[in-house]
């Protein structure tokens, strides 16, 4: 009898190799599928939402006494100021936005004045954006003012990587489900965060993009590392969901849709910039 | 010279342009009816898999995401650079843009108003898209990505995107007339080597080229894309707008591949990257 079913065991087990082995051939790992388009979820679609169950330091979030709802007339952008990831300089700039956000006098965001968002601002912008991966980059397509950001893959960052609007990224895969994203050399043109907080230039973001196992739903958790703007490292995410991406041409220089009352350098103005060329390059 | 481009059948409406080709429309026929089957059974997985949600969840791509090219000539991404710049379009065989009395005067009327300041080439001034052919000429690199189903274009100009489906039928005519775009709505399909794009669907908010060349928002164009070498790329285009013009003609633009080079970001009226090395360049 035990000769039988060591005999059967073997017999299941030469069945079961070879199927088993499948997924394993080829060699190279399973490229995490990013494909598609990707649409915020969440309360609210345009700042980012502590990481549950995270002790560590958490974004600004939206001031309780001063609620931003969705599809309400109440739609101020006001922090809580408690926060200690705030360094004194950085609530000195912030909260004057604060308070004129209260008042009622909107400050506006960056896809507002037709400039990129930058990272992780990026992650707050309305419309379906798409990863287009290749072996060795993924680019983020936005069509929010035809937005993009490169990651190279698998390389180390540069050594000069100067300071642009979206930074150098690169970036790896974790097993089959995540793509982790290091981005330096940022500007300090953008804003943090939805609520208008300030960087510097010295700002390190670590994204990571995992995508559910039913490929329904987009994790992005990330970490923002900024000592001239911040006391701490702090984390935070953003969600979306799995859209056909269907992809729409806006031209922001053409069609601004955040045309308004701005706050925009301390002060209450309505003058919205469009990046214009005084002259043109050729 | 331009030995590829058969004259013969510079263009047809892009309807009768696939049914013509027989043995490509069959390929292609599999090749949706693979996709559609492969869909059916990703979503039936989602079906069973107890999803709550009736919306359009898109399945992962079958497959993966990764493209493969079938063929070395078949991969065309990567980043290319043209090989010269021209602010007047350089038409195939020589000789002027054929006008209609219409674009003729249309023409001569932009020209002036350039020249006078009350027409702005925004595309220049707001870096609004250039919208086709012009951009195909534009003197910064720009790089095609190729996925499943896809190939992007993605211009360092302006940061124009340029999404160019494969082997999908074209937006409705409906579609097309609400919204225009600037680079217009592009469908394509391989034709053996060559990647053959249609586009229609256009604003007319852009010129033919820096000298303020018109076009109607009826223009087409068809775009023969293919690789010479290992290292160029060539894309032939050829316009058809009977508002403006009294036949279809064509255009050729050279690229070399530029795999040192990384795109970088572009907001209008900022420094960008030096050009002057390009031939035909006249920094201003």
């Amino acid at each position: 009898m035990p000769k039988l079913a060591l005999l059967f065991g073997a017999l299941l087990a030469a069945i079961a190799w070879p199927l088993a082995a499948i997924p394993e051939t080829g060699a190279a790992p399973k490229i995490p599928d990013l494909s598609g388009g990707w649409d915020r979820m969440g309360t609210l679609v345009e700042t980012y939402e502590a990481i549950p169950g995270y002790s560590g330091a958490g974004p600004l979030l939206v001031d309780p006494r001063h609620p931003h709802v969705n599809g309400s007339r109440d739609l101020t952008w006001a922090p809580a100021l408690d926060n200690p990831i705030l360094k004194a300089e950085t609530l000195a700039k912030l909260a004057p936005i604060a308070e004129a956000e209260i008042k009622g006098i909107p400050h506006i965001k960056d896809e507002g004045h037709c400039q990129p968002s930058g990272v992780p601002g990026i992650l707050n912008v309305r419309g379906t954006f798409e990863l287009l991966q290749t072996p060795t980059q993924v680019t983020i397509i936005h069509p929010t003012d035809q937005q993009v950001r490169r990651i190279y893959l698998d390389v180390p960052h540069s050594a000069n990587p100067g300071h642009t609007w979206y930074g150098e990224s690169i970036g790896h895969y974790e097993g089959d489900d995540t793509l982790v994203v290091d981005t330096i050399g940022l500007n300090d043109k953008t804003q943090t965060d939805r609520f208008g907080t300030p960087h510097s230039d010295q700002m390190h973001v670590v994204e990571r993009y995992r995508v559910a196992g039913d490929h329904r739903t987009l994790e992005v958790q990330f970490t923002v590392d900024d000592p001239g703007t911040f006391t701490m490292p702090w984390s935070a995410r953003a969600r979306f969901r799995a859209r056909p991406p269907v992809f729409e041409e806006q031209v922001c220089a053409e069609n601004n849709r955040f045309v308004g009352l701005v706050f925009d350098a301390g002060r209450p103005t309505t003058t919205v910039y469009t990046p214009t060329a005084e002259k043109p390059d050729f | 010279m331009v030995t590829v481009f058969n004259f013969t059948t510079p263009y047809s409406p892009p309807c009768t342009e696939r049914h013509a080709m027989v043995p490509n429309k069959l390929v292609r026929l599999a090749l949706i009816v693979g996709v559609a089957l492969l869909t059916a059974t990703g979503a039936d997985a989602q079906r069973a898999g107890g999803g709550r949600g009736k919306q359009e969840a898109p399945a992962a791509t079958p497959g993966g995401p990764i493209y493969t090219p079938p063929s070395p000539a078949m991969n065309i991404s990567g980043v290319w650079w043209t090989q010269s710049y021209s602010p007047k379009i350089e038409v195939v065989g020589g000789g002027d843009l054929p006008f209609s009395e219409k674009g003729k005067s249309q023409y001569a009327s932009n020209m002036a108003a350039l020249k006078d300041g009350s027409l702005k080439d925004e595309a220049r001034r707001l870096c609004v898209p250039d919208g086709l052919p012009r951009i195909l000429g534009n003197p910064y690199p720009f790089q095609l990505i190729q996925t499943p189903g896809r190939v992007t274009f993605v211009y360092e100009l302006n940061h124009v995107i340029r999404p160019v489906p494969l082997d999908k039928p074209q937006q409705s005519a409906e579609e097309l007339e609400v919204a225009p775009y600037y680079s217009g709505h592009s469908v394509a399909h391989w034709n053996g080597e060559t990647l053959v794009i249609e586009t229609t669907g256009f604003n007319e908010k852009t010129f033919i080229d820096a000298t303020g060349a018109p076009h109607s928002d009826s223009m087409t164009t068809v775009e023969l894309v293919k690789k010479l070498d290992d290292k160029t790329l060539e894309d032939v285009i050829t316009v058809t707008d009977p508002m403006m013009f009294t036949k279809p003609w064509s255009a050729r633009f050279v690229y070399d591949l530029h795999p040192e080079v990384r795109l970088e970001d572009y907001v209008c009226g900022e420094k960008h990257r030096d050009i002057s090395m390009v031939k035909g360049v006249v920094p201003k």
